[in-house]
């Protein structure tokens, strides 16, 4: 699908939400455009399913279709909602799964012989993203939100509702476990260093 | 505050290697997001659905409405009121009139105007 980008990538995402909720409907694709890549991108990052994550990234969206009346400007920030609202929905995904088969946490695909055949980039993400649903959810919250989203910590200690010392402690644990089980992970993958 | 950029080292490179590994959006996803957008947005444009009308609405609209409605009742509170209080005057004056001995004429003070001329005047 083609989405119609031009000047309209500069408009606040408030501005072009009270126009959504005016009864403008270019305002809803331009907002689409911008917003499911991260809401998606954050939630495939936390569930470790395409399929889910697709599923959290449209209802959250409808979440802020359905809210777009009442939003009042300057209270919050779209994109700070938003991923709060993903992170709820995950959260209950995972809570729902856990306990039933902890066993469904992809693993990064295996066979020590087709390791050769792939990409160390593609190794490396999976690896990553193997390693990221392992933490602890509000670890890997935490570190997904300042690493692969690129929010700064105030915005993180928004969204998560914490101080940001809690944002920066949660991070430095989460890298911590990260690196350990990534090098264990390299080691078996034969991923270089 | 750790908001500066972490030094190089193995797990950026994951970081790097994993947003580049993400895949857009796909055609149907956005395709579901749109629809969502647009059925919330029509729900929220259209106009509040009409009651059905009762025979009571009916008959406040064949009357004028409720203006029409409160002058209805005000004048049926009007005459209950008068016909339970009977005001003194107002008997006076009838009694007066239907049973009192007083005699009343009309006394014609124009004759140009017309009085005189029914039934040979008064």
């Amino acid at each position: 699908m083609t989405m119609p980008l031009d000047d309209s990538d500069a408009a606040p995402t408030e501005a072009l939400l009270r126009l959504y909720a005016n009864g403008d409907r270019f305002a809803s694709r331009i907002l689409a455009a911008r917003l499911v890549p991260r809401v998606l991108s954050h939630a495939e990052r936390l569930l470790g399913n395409r399929a889910e994550a697709e599923d959290v990234a449209q209802e959250a969206m409808l979440r802020l279709w359905k809210i777009a009346p009442e939003w009042r400007t300057g209270e919050a920030k779209v994109s700070t909602w938003l991923y709060r609202v993903v992170a709820n929905l995950c959260t209950d995904r995972l809570r729902r799964r856990r306990g039933v088969d902890l066993d469904a946490v992809p693993e990064p695909e295996d066979g020590r012989a087709s390791v050769a055949d792939v990409m160390q980039q593609t190794a490396r993400a999976e690896a990553l993203q193997a390693a990221l649903l392992r933490l602890p959810g509000r670890q890997a919250q935490a570190v997904s939100l300042r690493h692969i989203e690129e929010l700064g910590n105030p915005e993180i200690a928004g969204i998560m509702d914490i101080s940001v010392e809690a944002v920066e402690s949660l991070i430095a644990r989460g890298k911590r476990a990260l690196t350990a089980d990534l090098a264990r992970q390299r080691e078996a993958l034969g991923i270089s260093e | 505050m750790s908001d500066a950029p972490f030094e190089p080292d193995p797990l950026e490179r994951d970081f790097r290697a994993l947003k580049a590994h993400a895949a857009p959006p796909g055609d149907d996803l956005m395709a579901r997001v749109l629809a969502d957008a647009d059925a919330v947005q029509a729900a929220a444009m259209a106009p509040p659905p009409r009651a059905a009308s009762s025979f009571g609405t009916r008959f406040v609209r064949l009357i004028g409405g409720w203006p029409s409605l409160a002058g209805l009742a005000t004048a049926g509170i009007a005459g209950v009121w008068i016909g339970l209080t009977q005001p003194a005057a107002l008997i006076e004056g009838s009694q007066a009139l239907l049973y009192g001995d007083q005699t009343m004429a009309l006394v014609d003070l124009d004759p140009g105007f017309g009085f005189s001329d029914l039934d040979g005047g008064l």
